[in-house]
């Protein structure tokens, strides 16, 4: 028999740490009584050590601290404007692409096409183009923000009649939406209130409520969960106000659209 | 997209100079800061210390962190660092009086077949017990390879310390687990 194997060894063994060793020991352990039982005893440990509770994460804990770190951060907050494609670059990298594209298409159409582009200096102009840009982001957003209520609520409930059956519903695409959303949202929200829109604002904080709820909920989800998870979107009515939101962004956006056109026309 | 591409993303709007990005992060992984710093330091109140300190740390270091490594280990390194610095400045407690505690918890006779909720909870105090006659450093490795799944490579690179000692932190940690954990055997 090979000689016993010591405790550091099978430490090392455990975490995996010694894998030119892993068929010595494993054989050894295979053959001595001893050495098995100490392997089994550490085993036991370590899983014990695994099972060792620490403290409850008190309940609002990440804004608790958000709220002490955040005046303590140096001071690098870049000072940019509501419409500023850099604000929303990072949450909708396609907005940039989106806005490069009609920057160009309307250059494009002054000119007539193919010739040299003429310079434009007109700020307003470009921030109507910015502008559209941006509700056009925005616009999207909500647009997917709906379909994930309209999925949510058109479920099909898990469960048979009399609660014996207990499939659930499986909502992970949903949660996974969910959690991209609530990044966007938040840089929306903070956008708005930055330039004063409270009302847009609150609707924003709202919607996230709702899908910080979707993202944290269980993958599989039973009839009482979704009915719950429901009813908190039909008590905020949040479908209407999102629906509502869509319209007036998009019918802003059509506006900004014909304004624009007429301006090409004039030049 | 991944966690990964999400914290990426995050980072990339805080570096910018949003702010937005950077709670986004805090709210993602201040709760697993915590349990961290909770097991590190034995108290709630220190461990809110440590997170604190530790994010306003990462903000400063953003510039460093390379965009392909993974955010979570690139915090939970600035965190046991931390918290090993937390524990360093706060006044010390007699070692002595911790040997004792571990030696008389060796001693002292639980039965495991008692009420699962006391036997969990002297579980979690003898390991915590066990933990704190761990000098700081030697502590981090302990956890940094057990409950966070770090190579005893990557754990002195983080730590600062060779592979050896690094590996005898390791062994001494498990060795007092051991001890503490006996009687519940």
């Amino acid at each position: 028999m090979t000689p016993h194997i010591t405790d550091d060894e099978l430490i090392l063994h455990f975490y995996g740490e010694a894998p030119t060793d892993a068929p010595r020991i494993d054989q050894h352990l295979a053959q001595c009584v001893d050495c098995h039982t100490n392997w089994a005893q550490l085993q036991r440990t370590l899983q014990m050590v695994d099972s060792a509770d620490v403290a409850e994460v008190p309940v609002g804990f990440e804004r608790v601290m958000w709220a002490r770190i955040q005046p303590q951060l140096p001071q690098k907050t870049a000072r940019v404007s509501w419409w500023s494609p850099k604000v929303w670059a990072p949450v909708a990298g396609l907005a940039a692409v989106i806005a490069l594209a009609f920057i160009s298409g309307g250059l494009w159409q002054r000119t007539g096409g193919g010739t040299t582009p003429k310079v434009n200096t007109d700020v307003a102009d470009a921030k109507t183009v910015r502008e559209r840009v941006l509700l056009s982001a925005l616009g999207d957003h909500f647009e997917q923000t709906e379909n994930l209520l309209v999925e949510i609520k058109n479920a099909p409930e898990p469960g048979g009649p009399g609660g014996k059956d207990v499939r659930r519903v499986d909502l992970s695409y949903e949660q996974q939406a969910a959690r991209d959303l609530i990044a966007a949202g938040r840089l929306y929200r903070d956008t708005a209130t930055r330039n004063g829109d409270m009302e847009l604002s609150s609707v924003l904080e709202d919607l996230e409520r709702v899908l910080v709820d979707v993202a944290g909920s269980p993958e599989h989800m039973n009839t009482q969960d979704l009915k719950s998870l429901r009813a908190r979107i039909e008590d905020d009515s949040l479908l209407f106000k999102v629906r509502a939101l869509t319209t007036a962004v998009r019918e802003r956006e059509k506006t900004l659209s014909t304004q624009s056109a007429k301006s090409v026309r004039t030049l | 997209m991944t966690q990964m591409q999400d914290d990426a993303a995050a980072v990339a709007l805080a570096r910018d100079g949003h702010e937005e990005g950077f709670r986004i992060l805090v709210e993602r992984h201040s709760r697993h800061v915590f349990r961290l710093a909770c097991r590190m330091t034995g108290r709630q109140e220190d461990a809110e210390d440590v997170v604190q300190e530790t994010f306003i740390r990462a903000f400063r270091q953003l510039g460093r962190f390379e965009a392909r490594s993974n955010f979570s280990t690139w915090l939970y390194r600035i965190a046991y660092n931390c918290a090993i610095d937390f524990i360093r400045g706060r006044p010390h407690r007699e070692n002595a009086e911790e040997r004792e505690t571990l030696e008389a918890m060796s001693e002292s006779v639980s039965t495991p077949d008692a009420h699962d909720m006391v036997y969990a909870g002297e579980i979690s105090e003898r390991v915590q017990t066990a933990l704190e006659g761990l000098s700081p450093k030697e502590r981090a490795a302990f956890l940094m390879r057990h409950y966070h799944g770090h190579s005893i490579e990557e754990i002195g690179a983080s730590l600062g310390m060779k592979t050896n000692a690094t590996k005898h932190s390791i062994f001494r940690a498990v060795k007092k687990m051991r001890v503490a954990l006996e009687p519940l055997l």
